[in-house]
C-alpha cells in the first residue's frame, strides 16, 4: 500500500512540476510552417523579378527552403525542439536574403501613390479606432463631446481614397486628427478634475484604515508585555511596522484643512517603508 | 494483493430488482481516499498558482501600416498605494488613456518612458497609447522590436508577410486578414513587408506592369497575342479574386510578351535590309519631332517653385554634423530627414520629404513638429506649401 502511494504521490509531483512547461513548450506548429512557406513564397516571388540573381542570394534561397522542408519534417514527427530550431534557421536566412534583395533595390514595385495610400488607408483605420475608444470612455465619464464631425470627417476621407482622391483624404484625416488632440485633451482635464475628488475619498479610506490597524496594534501591545514603542514620531521617518498615531492625527489634520496632496504624500511615504 | 480482497460477491438479484455488490477491499479504499483527495487538491491549487501568475497581465501591440504601434497594457497594481508607475514602449507617446478596472479615467503624468497612474485605490489599470518608436524602416523591410517581461500579441497590418523572425511564436492565427501572433516574454525582433505576393494591391501592379509593357512593345508594331491571352487570364482570376494565380499569371504574360518581342525582332533583323530607305527618314523625322515635343514639355513643367529657387536671404546652411553633435540623442529616422535636408541646401518643401521618405502627410507632419520642438528646424510658410529649414547651430543654442 505504501509502495502505491508513493507511486500516486510521484506521479501527481510529476504532473505538478510539468504541467505549466508542458502548456508552455507545445507551440502551435502548423503556426511556424505557415510563416516559414509564407516568407520563402514571397521572397521566391521577389527574386522571381530580380533580373540577374547573385549567386549569394541562390544560395542562401537554397539553404532556407531546405531549413522550411526540414521544419515540415519535424512537424510530422512532432519534435518540437528540432521544428523550432529549423523555424528559426529559416526565418534567420529569409532575413538575410530580404536585407540582400533590399541592398540591391530591384523589386521596388510598390509606387509612391499606392504607398501613400496604403499608409493613409491604415492611418484612417487608426485614427478611427482611437476616436472609438475615447468615444466609449467619453459615455462611461460623462464628458459629453460631439463625434458627429470627426465620424463624418472619417467618412468623406474613407470615401475620397477609394475615389484616389489621396490628398483631399490626407486633409481630412489631419482635421480627424485635430479633433482626436482636442478630445484627448479635453478627456485629460475631465481626469484631472475628477481625480481630487477620488483622491479625498482614497485618503479618508486610507485614514480610517490606518486608524483601525493603530488601534488594534495597541490593543495587541497592552495584552502582550509592555514594550517599548520604536514608532517614530514623524510621518516621514518610520521605523516600524506599526501605524504611528501622530501620522494618523495628521492626516485626519490634512484631510480637514484640504491639503490632499500632502496627505497622499504622507500614505505613500508609508506604503513605501511598509514594502 | 490478496486473491480474497479483490474477490466480489454477487448476490441474488432482489425482487424490486436491485443488484447488491459487496467489496471486501471497501475498508483499504476508504484509508486511502484522503490521499487520493489530497492529491486533486494539490492539483487544483496548482492550477490556481499559474492562473494567478499568468493571468493579470495583458500586453498586446497593433501595427498600423504607417509604421505606428498602438499598445494597449492591463496589469493589477496595489490598491493601497495612492499611484502607479508604468513602464511604456517608446519615448514618443501619444494619445495615452489611463482607466481603471470600471472604466474610470485616471490622471497621468508622462515623464520620457514612463507614466506615473494617479490609481487612488484602483487594483487594475488599462493604458492605451500609440507609438512610433517600435518600428523602423530599412528599404521594403519594416522591423519590429521591443522586449517584453510578459508574454504578448502583435498584429501586423494587413496584407504584411513575415519575412524574419528572432524568436519561435506560441501561436499565429488570422483575424480580420491580419495576422495575430502571440510571443513569450524577452527580447524579439519581428521583420515584415506590407503589400505583397498575394494580395489584391499586388496583383494589380503585376497586371498593371504586364500591360504597360505590352503596349510599349505594341505600339513598336510588334503583335503580342499569347502575351495578351496571358494577360486576360490573370484579370479574369483577379475579377475571381485569385490574387496569387492572377499575379502569376500576369508575371508569364510579361515574360511572353518579350519573347514575342524577341521573336519579332529575329525576324525583322533577318529583313532590315530590305526596308526602304524613305521609311527610315519618316520614322526619323518622328522620332525626333518626339523628343523635342517631349522636352519642351519638360521645360514647361519644371517651372513651379523650389526651395532652392527661394532667395536666400543670408541663410546658410547649417551642417548636419553639428547638428548630430549637439542632438546626439536623435532618433535615426529624424537623423535621415535632417541629412536628407542637409544635402538639399537646408531647406525643403515638406511635400519634398513626405515624397523622399513615403510618408503620409500627417506622419511627416509630426516628423516635422518633433524636429521643430528640438530647435533643429523652422518652418515657413511660403507659396501655401511648408518650407523646412535647417536652424543654424547658435539658434539652437539660444
Amino acid at each position: 500500500m505504501k509502495a502505491l502511494t508513493i507511486i500516486f504521490l510521484a506521479l501527481v509531483g510529476t504532473l505538478v512540476i510539468n504541467g505549466p512547461i508542458q502548456s508552455y513548450a507545445d507551440p502551435q506548429l502548423d503556426a511556424l510552417l505557415k510563416i516559414a512557406i509564407q516568407a520563402r513564397e514571397n521572397l521566391k516571388m521577389n527574386i522571381s523579378q530580380i533580373n540577374n540573381v547573385p549567386n549569394e542570394i541562390t544560395r542562401l534561397f537554397k539553404q532556407g527552403s531546405d531549413e522550411t522542408d526540414a521544419l515540415s519534417n519535424a512537424i510530422d514527427k512532432k519534435d518540437v525542439g528540432s521544428a523550432r530550431q529549423h523555424f528559426l534557421s529559416a526565418m534567420n536566412f529569409f532575413k538575410t536574403i530580404n536585407n540582400k534583395i533590399n541592398s540591391l533595390n530591384a523589386t521596388q514595385v510598390n509606387s509612391q501613390q499606392q504607398t501613400e495610400e496604403l499608409q493613409l488607408q491604415s492611418e484612417i483605420t487608426r485614427i478611427g479606432k482611437i476616436g472609438e475608444t475615447l468615444k466609449t470612455i467619453a459615455i462611461m465619464n460623462h464628458v459629453s463631446f460631439d463625434f458627429t464631425q470627426f465620424d463624418q470627417l472619417i467618412q468623406k476621407a474613407k470615401q475620397d481614397l477609394d475615389n484616389d482622391n489621396v490628398s483631399e483624404a490626407s486633409k481630412l484625416v489631419e482635421q480627424a486628427n485635430r479633433i482626436v488632440t482636442d478630445v484627448h485633451h479635453s478627456i485629460t482635464v475631465v481626469a484631472n478634475q475628477k481625480n481630487s475628488d477620488r483622491a479625498k475619498d482614497f485618503t479618508a479610506k486610507q485614514i480610517e484604515k490606518l486608524d483601525k490597524m493603530g488601534s488594534t496594534s495597541t490593543q495587541n501591545s497592552m495584552v502582550q508585555a509592555p514594550k517599548v514603542s520604536t514608532m517614530a514620531k514623524t510621518s516621514s521617518n518610520f521605523t516600524s511596522d506599526e501605524v504611528p498615531k501622530d501620522m494618523v492625527t495628521k492626516l485626519k489634520k490634512l484631510a480637514v484643512e484640504g491639503k490632499v496632496d500632502e496627505a497622499l504624500k504622507v500614505i505613500k511615504s508609508f506604503k513605501e517603508h511598509q514594502k | 494483493m490478496p486473491q480474497e480482497n479483490q474477490m466480489i460477491v454477487v448476490q441474488e438479484v432482489l425482487p424490486e430488482g436491485m443488484l447488491f455488490v459487496r467489496i471486501n477491499c471497501i475498508l483499504t479504499t476508504m484509508v486511502r481516499a484522503p490521499i487520493i483527495a489530497a492529491c486533486f487538491v494539490l492539483l487544483t491549487l496548482c492550477s490556481f498558482v499559474q492562473y494567478a501568475v499568468g493571468s493579470p497581465k495583458v500586453l498586446d501591440f497593433t501595427i498600423y501600416a504607417d509604421g505606428t504601434t498602438h499598445v494597449f497594457y492591463q496589469t493589477d497594481v496595489d490598491s493601497q498605494s495612492p499611484d502607479s508607475i508604468l513602464n511604456l514602449y517608446g519615448n514618443s507617446i501619444e494619445n495615452l488613456v489611463v482607466q481603471d478596472e470600471n472604466g474610470t479615467l485616471l490622471s497621468s503624468k508622462v515623464n520620457q518612458s514612463t507614466a506615473t497612474v494617479e490609481t487612488l485605490g484602483s487594483s487594475t489599470i488599462k493604458a492605451d497609447y500609440d507609438t512610433p518608436d517600435l518600428i523602423s524602416k530599412n528599404g521594403k523591410t519594416w522591423t519590429f522590436h521591443v522586449d517584453s517581461p510578459i508574454d504578448y500579441s502583435i498584429i501586423l497590418p494587413k496584407n504584411s508577410v513575415i519575412v524574419g523572425m528572432s524568436v519561435s511564436p506560441l501561436n499565429m492565427q488570422i483575424v480580420d486578414d491580419q495576422s495575430l501572433i502571440s510571443l513569450p516574454s524577452g527580447s524579439s525582433e519581428i521583420n515584415y513587408i506590407i503589400g505583397v505576393l498575394g494580395t489584391s494591391q499586388t496583383a494589380t501592379l503585376a497586371i498593371q506592369k504586364a500591360q504597360d509593357f505590352i503596349s510599349t512593345i505594341t505600339s513598336t508594331g510588334v503583335k503580342t497575342p499569347m502575351a495578351l491571352t496571358k494577360l486576360e487570364e490573370a484579370k479574369l482570376d483577379f475579377n475571381q479574386g485569385k490574387y496569387s494565380d492572377a499575379e502569376s499569371l500576369a508575371g508569364a504574360a510579361k515574360s511572353l510578351a518579350l519573347q514575342e518581342q524577341q521573336t519579332t525582332n529575329s525576324i525583322s533583323n533577318t529583313s532590315s535590309n530590305n526596308l526602304p530607305i524613305s521609311v527610315l527618314i519618316v520614322g526619323g523625322i518622328f522620332a525626333t519631332g518626339a523628343a523635342g515635343f517631349i522636352i519642351m514639355k519638360r521645360k514647361r513643367s519644371s517651372n513651379p517653385i523650389t526651395p532652392s529657387a527661394i532667395t536666400k536671404n543670408n541663410y546658410i546652411a547649417p551642417d548636419k554634423e553639428t547638428i548630430y553633435k549637439l542632438k546626439p540623442e536623435l532618433r535615426q529616422d529624424d537623423k535621415d530627414i535632417v541629412e536628407f535636408i542637409s544635402e538639399k541646401g537646408g531647406q525643403v518643401f515638406e511635400s519634398e520629404l513626405r515624397k523622399k521618405f513615403l510618408m503620409p502627410r500627417t506622419t511627416m507632419w509630426r516628423a516635422v513638429k518633433r524636429l521643430e520642438r528640438e530647435d533643429i528646424v523652422e518652418i515657413e510658410k511660403v507659396d501655401q506649401q511648408n518650407l523646412i529649414k535647417l536652424r543654424k547651430p547658435e539658434e539652437n543654442e539660444t
